[in-house]
């Protein structure tokens, strides 16, 4: 999912950049003091869930957690996902420093739209929770991909050749990422519930 | 209760590692190419980080002013092979697809030592007289008492060691290039980890100060 430099034209670049100044913005302003440590585990596990690479499909995916750090942070997906990508862009050289805006945009995007979408259930009784959960993890990878594809439509590929390729390709990504996520807010239920709530506006 | 929070959180944190490593602990998605000059060809391997080849990546070919020369499509060893469109510059691009790309330049003078003689173009040229002179020099210093009959003019001497040259250096060139490809290290991902840390305690800093305030 990480854009590598110098595939995007400048005005995709400055747009993502734009978009995400703004979302880190929002994020960083509705992170209040209790949410902090929150965030940083969050971004310290997306940060690591690039470097596990899923083996199934004909293309070369990992995990991105996108949907569970939405789910738990909110618009604190923002700030929690542009850490994480700059220090893999400086650390493993995934993505790049040019495309850090797109790139954060791509990933944290969904993750907000997922947390207004299924945010609310998982305080529901435990089934709906767990299936929320599951629809957050996969949606947010869903819309990952299409986001990839957008920011791509204006280099020479074609739309809809190209996020079906990345759609075919993370759907085992996405059933992964669902069954993490669902498994992690069943444990998080048990253990933390009030860490599930994120912030309800 | 804070205490007791940040506690919980390194719980989770835990966990979701052990999930991880559990499933597989590759990695992934970074595109790395490499490509050397074999005769008169060029040789160019490709692989995501972690050792992945990159089946049916487009490769690209094209002078420093950016026209291309040629192009095509890796095996499924992540390899391609072409003859050397023209003496200059290459740039090699690799578009594994999905935004995803890499490059790699073959520098003209990487290409000056073809073995069937035809280096006789203008780089080839330049470069030759004065380490000739230095070739020529040296050998005789070093084996001086043997060899005055092996009549070899400069040209061929000089051909000679830089075909056994290439050959010796091959494999430390393929060690060097896999040394490149190498996927992050623990070290790398600790670092990582350390500095979001950090930087979450940072950010707690500012935060309690603006409450007490």
């Amino acid at each position: 999912m990480h854009i590598s430099e110098g595939v995007l034209s400048a005005p995709v670049l400055l747009s993502g950049a734009a978009l995400a100044a703004v979302g880190t913005g929002i994020g960083l302003k509705k992170l209040d003091y209790e949410q902090i440590a929150k965030a940083g585990m969050l971004s310290a596990a997306f940060f690591v869930a690039s470097l596990v690479h899923v083996p199934i499909g004909p293309s070369n995916v990992h995990l991105i957690l996108n949907g569970l750090v939405g789910l738990l942070l909110g618009w604190g997906a923002f700030p929690a996902i542009l850490v994480a990508l700059v220090l893999q862009a400086v650390f493993f050289q995934f993505g790049g420093i040019t495309t850090l805006g797109v790139n954060t945009v791509v990933m944290a995007l969904p993750a907000t739209l997922c947390y207004i979408i299924f945010g609310r259930f998982v305080q529901k009784n435990s089934r709906t929770a767990v299936i929320a959960a599951f629809a957050c993890g996969f949606l947010s990878v869903l819309l990952s991909g299409l986001f990839v594809a957008l920011s791509l439509i204006f280099t020479d590929e074609n739309f809809l050749e190209v996020s079906g390729i990345i759609v075919a390709a993370h759907v085992p990504v996405m059933i992964i990422e669902g069954i993490v996520t669902a498994i992690c807010v069943a444990f998080l239920r048990k253990v933390k519930p009030e860490m599930l709530l994120g912030k309800l506006d | 209760m804070d205490k007791i929070r940040v506690k919980n959180a390194v719980a989770v944190l835990l966990f979701i590692w052990i999930v991880f490593f559990v499933i597989d602990s590759a990695f992934a998605h970074r595109v790395n190419v490499y490509a050397w000059v074999d005769g008169d060809k060029i040789y160019l391997e490709s692989k995501f980080a972690g050792g992945r080849p990159v089946k049916s990546g487009k490769v690209v070919v094209t002078d420093p002013r950016g026209v291309e020369l040629l192009s095509g499509v890796t095996d499924d060893e992540g390899e391609f092979s072409f003859k050397i469109p023209e003496r200059t510059d290459l740039k090699i691009v690799l578009i594994a697809g999905q935004g995803h790309q890499a490059e790699w330049t073959i520098r003209a003078a990487e290409m000056e030592d073809l073995p069937s003689g035809k280096a006789s173009d203008a780089g080839a040229a330049k470069a030759g007289p004065s380490e000739q002179k230095n070739v020529v020099s040296k050998t005789s210093a070093a084996n001086g008492t043997a060899a005055p009959d092996t009549v070899m003019s400069p040209k061929e001497l000089e051909a000679v060691i830089e075909s056994v040259l290439d050959r010796k250096l091959k494999p430390i060139t393929r060690m060097l290039a896999d040394m490149q490809q190498e996927g992050p290290s623990v070290r790398d991902i600790f670092a990582g980890i350390g500095y979001i840390f950090g930087l979450v305690g940072v950010v707690a800093y500012i935060q309690s100060r603006k409450k007490k305030i």
